[in-house]
């Protein structure tokens, strides 16, 4: 058992060593690809999927 | 030449019940041997054989899984088996039966061997009384450094002998017996209205009893737990020493990365938003972003004061027009009511991606919020104009800790998991426990009302 757990624990820290490491988020974005070069100079052609947000979420 | 050692002498008697011939391996050292034809039990501590205890034919038989005059050794000294006896106790009506051996060395003297159901335990008398001691509440004694505690008052009776014994053994024989337990070892005493006997069990697998009396087959198979049986999960300190080890590693891996970590901040402006004020939606100038594919934190700080924002937020690369789609609410509100003043929310927050690749980037930033004189989702109605004050700052390769608190509980698992089994054999153990002899008193006692 002792010598599973360190081989086991071992793993587990050089993993989260690894991911530490590389800076590793889940959060990756929703990649879209070839934008026009055009957004530069017209931002609001670009439609992004996170436009039209209206919440509210606040307040007691 | 060293002097060969004599073989031990069997003397040879009659037994004046039967006139069988009684073996006696004992050399003087025994004092009571039973005829293994009649049973009768004899007086053999001197030349005239007395007769102690005769039966009739209704004595149960029982044969000893290691025969009379087996020699075996225990400790490097080799023993022979003089004498067997059966013993039994009766625990809430049930009687739990097992077997003695007597074993005798001539130079090292008596020895003896139990069995219960497969479990074999390697006897020794006590040479110091044991001290009386208390283990969390719990009757226990103290003898050569170890803390023992009771774990069983019981009375048991002698059914059957066969062989030699050192003392004067009788037949129905009941004396009271408690078992301190702290395994591998335990401590037993008996008492009887004479005196009372203190002796030191080992306990010891089957095989290596078979392997030192060189016996064919194999042992019985161990039923249960026994009360001094080694806890096969063995301690649990040294996979606690690794935890502590490996969590103090995980500390230290998380701050060497974290000082790694670049963190540097590739851009930070400041902006407004005026909601209703014409297109929202506009781009930063473009900022490089170094090195390979490493995570992106967006940081917002805004004046908010009881009211939201929205960022829709696109980091697009100038060269490959890859865009990276995200957003980011910040919120803020403050109050005071009967229970006081309240915040919920923040002014500032951030939102961060991985996986970016190095290269030419800029933001696309759709700031977003209630515009004047819409209803809010309160039924109030937003009035008059207003400004948010906000603040963008991009980093790059910001340090991350998450995987080391993800990580943390499953290096727990397997020390608990040890936990569990280690607690789970000794409360088998210990479920078979009689510290006080109820069980055995209220048998006795039912047997009194029959």
């Amino acid at each position: 058992m002792t010598k599973f757990y360190g081989g086991y624990g071992l793993l587990l820290t050089l993993f989260s060593g690894y991911l530490g490491y590389q800076g590793f988020m889940f959060n990756k974005g929703d990649q879209v690809r070839n934008v026009p070069r055009s957004v530069r100079d017209n931002p609001g052609s670009y439609r992004s999927i996170y436009s039209n947000y209206h919440r509210y979420t606040g307040g007691k | 030449m060293p002097a060969l050692r004599p073989e031990p002498k069997i003397r040879a008697i009659s037994c004046p019940n039967c006139g069988s011939s009684v073996e006696l391996r004992g050399m003087g050292s025994s004092l009571s041997a039973a005829c293994s034809s009649c049973l009768s039990i004899l007086d053999v501590s001197d030349e005239k054989v007395k007769l102690l205890q005769r039966f009739g034919k209704k004595v149960e038989r029982f044969t000893p899984k290691i025969p009379l005059g087996t020699r075996g050794k225990f400790d490097g000294q080799l023993y022979e088996v003089t004498g067997f006896q059966r013993r039994a106790i009766v625990a809430d009506g049930t009687e739990y039966c097992w077997d003695e051996y007597v074993l005798y060395n001539p130079f090292r003297g008596f020895r003896y061997l139990s069995e219960y159901a497969g479990h074999w335990n390697d006897i020794l008398p006590v040479t110091a009384l044991p001290s009386p001691d208390n283990m969390m509440g719990h009757a226990a004694v103290s003898y050569d450094g170890r803390k023992y505690k009771l774990f069983q008052t019981s009375i048991p009776k002698t059914k059957f002998v066969l062989g030699e014994f050192p003392w004067r053994v009788n037949l129905n024989d009941t004396v009271t017996a408690k078992d301190f337990v702290d395994a591998p070892y335990s401590l037993a005493s008996e008492t009887d209205d004479k005196e009372t006997t203190w002796s030191q069990a080992k306990y010891v697998p089957g095989k290596d009893i078979w392997t030192a009396f060189q016996l064919k087959d194999s042992p019985p198979v161990p039923q249960g737990v026994y009360s001094n049986q080694p806890n096969p999960n063995g301690s649990t300190k040294p996979i606690w020493v690794l935890t502590a080890f490996f969590s103090a590693l995980l500390l230290v891996t998380m701050s060497i990365t974290s000082m790694l970590a670049a963190g540097e901040t590739v851009f930070q402006s400041k902006y407004y938003f005026v909601p209703g004020s014409g297109e929202p939606s506009f781009v930063t100038p473009t900022f490089d972003m170094k090195g390979g594919e490493k995570n992106v934190e967006v940081r917002i700080n805004t004046d908010l004061s009881n009211d939201w924002m929205y960022l829709g937020l696109a980091l697009i690369n100038e060269g490959t027009g890859t865009a990276y789609d995200f957003g980011k609410e910040v919120s803020y509100y403050s109050g005071s009511d009967s229970d006081g003043s309240w915040t919920e929310g923040d002014r500032a927050d951030s939102v961060s991606i991985g996986g970016v690749p190095g290269g030419k980037y800029y933001l696309r930033v759709e700031p977003d919020m209630d515009k004047p004189g819409a209803a809010t989702a309160l039924g109030s109605t937003v009035s008059g104009a207003k400004r948010v004050n906000y603040q963008i700052t991009v980093r790059r390769d910001v340090a991350v800790i998450w995987p080391y608190f993800v990580v943390w509980p499953f290096l727990l698992i397997p020390p608990l998991w040890a936990v569990i089994r280690r607690a789970t054999f000794e409360g088998k153990r210990w479920a078979e426990s009689d510290p006080s002899g109820d069980s055995a008193n209220s048998s006795s006692e039912d047997e009194d009302d029959d």
